[in-house]
């Protein structure tokens, strides 16, 4: 490697800035990452405890409610109310802040039918052809899960009606909120 | 629960507040820890309990300081518990005094602020964080603060200028506290409306700004205190509570509703006669839900409460109820030095009746609650504490 290369893959690495290519965070505990797995092409997978027929999330290593480790990846259906909702014009993450100063970043806690409360990305454009930002609290809407450009699952608010039943549908709206690839800087390392 | 009768509190010091440093955190606790004994007249030798707290130690732990800083103590503990650090220090370490396992106990908090670290310590802050947070906007606290607030207006119907109350008055107090980051800085309504969007209904002025710092006080027996000759405090009552409320949607309340008839029943006081509240400010909303936790207001009434009530230190608001509040700038004002930031009320307290508060002193100041409030793992805080401060019977 010259030193014109090494000192820019420092740059790279120090610099987020200055990345041709920002992706949203990939670091992910083990469980995390098992949260990933379990989700790739599934519309919602959460962990499930057995003994005691509990849902929950985010994943952990043993059931909130037994404290045993009866836990499996199971299908959730994902229904739900919003709990609050929000956009952000700020972000510590180089993807986001290249994506805030384009527009506001929505994001929404929501309630699950069965069960735990998810944090969630918002997909606005569903709602009201994404002009208001604000979706009124306890909406009625539908969490499913899809990877992004990091290759890591994450969880997607939208509309009660918007089909996510495959993949391709669900990748069509990751798509759409710009989370399918990297937030590009012209000229970048 | 027993009482913490015969246990004093002394030397408070705010230490070395900057919005960026190339020091570590062994730095910012090494030289608050320097300034709290230097202050009381204590030799280092006399130290015989230690307690730290920060995020940014790393590898690093009280005991690894202990050599660093060349000290044997025979009681030492960790309270990395962010804004309710101060609160459980005071009452692990009163607890110590009283059953004799350490004498002199220097409670130091400390963290650094290089450059890019609190990207980082958010990144990494749980695993709840890792895993199910930062991934959606990475915008560490602010984000899980701008939902609760969201959902808190919305409930109650509190508006920004309600906010700005808090902020306002806050800045007002911190100009006449030099340490503050801020506090060079005036702020006006039409500032705070004003400023940059952050997160949802959170502006710039909502959001404390991160920063290094360190914050450190003494506690021994009353005896050891006035044979120091030193002015001290007294702990009247101290309560805290973790993850209380676990089945609530969303934050609405912490664990103060459980424990505040006790802590004002105990203290012997009720929240008319307290003489000053520090609350844990991290954002206004946050202050508002200690409020009326904590029996100042109802629930929900904290925009009525803050729109009646002068929070200046000197009263000198137009408003005709006062309350002074966060009389050093709070957060908002001086700076959050990471989980140092949990000793600010406390030791602002401590100077308060200590009359070793300079340009901010609080008139006739004789009792005073500190709440403290810590740990967004999540979608909420979960630690939450409080205790009531006074000036010794003499």
């Amino acid at each position: 490697m010259t030193t014109n290369e090494l000192m820019k893959s420092r740059l790279k690495y120090n610099r987020p800035s200055l990345r041709a290519r920002a992706r949203p965070p990939k670091n992910r505990t083990p469980l995390g990452e098992a949260f990933s797995a379990a989700n790739l092409g599934r519309s919602l997978k959460l962990q499930y405890c057995i003994d005691c027929n509990r849902f929950q999330y985010p994943s952990q290593e043993v059931c909130q409610a037994c404290l045993k480790d009866n836990l499996v990846w199971r299908e959730a259906v994902g229904t739900g109310h919003i709990i609050s909702q929000t956009a952000l014009f700020h972000s510590l993450w180089e993807f986001f802040k290249r994506r805030t100063s384009q527009k506001p970043w929505p994001v929404a806690t929501v309630a699950l039918d069965q069960g735990p409360i998810v944090f969630t990305h918002l997909d606005v454009e569903a709602f009201d052809d994404g002009k208001i930002l604000h979706v009124s609290e306890r909406t009625q809407v539908k969490v499913f899960s899809h990877y992004d450009c990091s290759m890591r699952s994450i969880l997607i608010t939208t509309t009660k009606e918007t089909d996510t039943q495959t993949r391709e549908t669900r990748q069509q709206i990751v798509a759409r909120m710009g989370l399918s690839k990297p937030a590009f800087r012209d000229g970048g390392i | 629960m027993k009482n913490y009768d015969g246990v004093a509190l002394l030397s408070p010091v705010s230490f070395g507040y900057s919005r960026q440093s190339a020091r570590s955190a062994a730095w910012f606790i090494g030289r608050t820890f320097q300034s709290v004994i230097d202050n009381a007249g204590v030799k280092k030798e006399d130290v015989d309990g230690f307690a730290v707290t920060s995020f940014s130690l790393g590898s690093d732990s009280v005991v690894t300081l202990t050599q660093q800083f060349q000290i044997t103590p025979r009681w030492i503990e960790q309270f990395p518990f962010g804004g309710a650090s101060g609160i459980i220090a005071l009452r692990r370490a009163a607890r110590a005094i009283q059953c004799g396992d350490a004498e002199i106990i220097a409670c130091i908090g400390g963290d650094a602020a290089a450059h890019r670290s609190f990207e980082h310590q958010a990144s990494i802050f749980s695993g709840f964080t890792i895993d199910a947070s930062f991934p959606y906007g990475a915008g560490g606290p602010n984000t899980a603060f701008s939902l609760i607030t969201q959902n808190y207006m919305e409930k109650y119907g509190t508006t920004r200028e309600d906010f700005a109350r808090i902020s306002l008055d806050q800045r007002y107090n911190a100009n006449h506290y030099s340490p503050a980051l801020l506090g060079h800085k005036t702020l006006s309504l039409n500032e705070y409306m004003k400023a940059r969007q952050i997160a949802g209904p959170l502006h710039l002025f909502d959001c404390v700004m991160p920063c290094a710092g360190g914050e450190g006080f003494l506690v021994m027996s009353e005896d050891r205190a006035r044979h120091l000759k030193q002015p001290y405090c007294v702990i009247r009552s101290a309560q805290e509570l973790h993850n209380a409320h676990p089945t609530d949607e969303i934050q609405l309340r912490g664990g103060w509703t459980e424990f505040a008839e006790a802590l004002y029943d105990t203290a012997e006081v009720g929240p008319d006669e307290i003489d000053l509240v520090q609350t844990y400010d991290d954002y206004p909303v946050i202050s508002m839900l200690q409020l009326e936790d904590l029996g100042f207001c109802k629930k929900g009434d904290a925009r009525v409460f803050v729109q009646e009530t002068d929070m200046r230190f000197d009263g000198s608001g137009t408003l005709s109820k006062k309350l002074p509040h966060n009389t050093n700038g709070g957060q908002l004002s001086a700076g959050q030095a990471g989980a140092a930031a949990g000793y600010l009320g406390l030791n602002e307290t401590l100077r308060q009746l200590t009359d070793k508060a300079v340009n901010n002193s609080v008139p006739r100041a004789k009792v005073g609650l500190i709440s403290g409030f810590g740990m967004i793992n999540y979608d909420r805080g979960l630690c939450s504490g409080a205790a009531i401060l006074a000036r010794p019977k003499i």
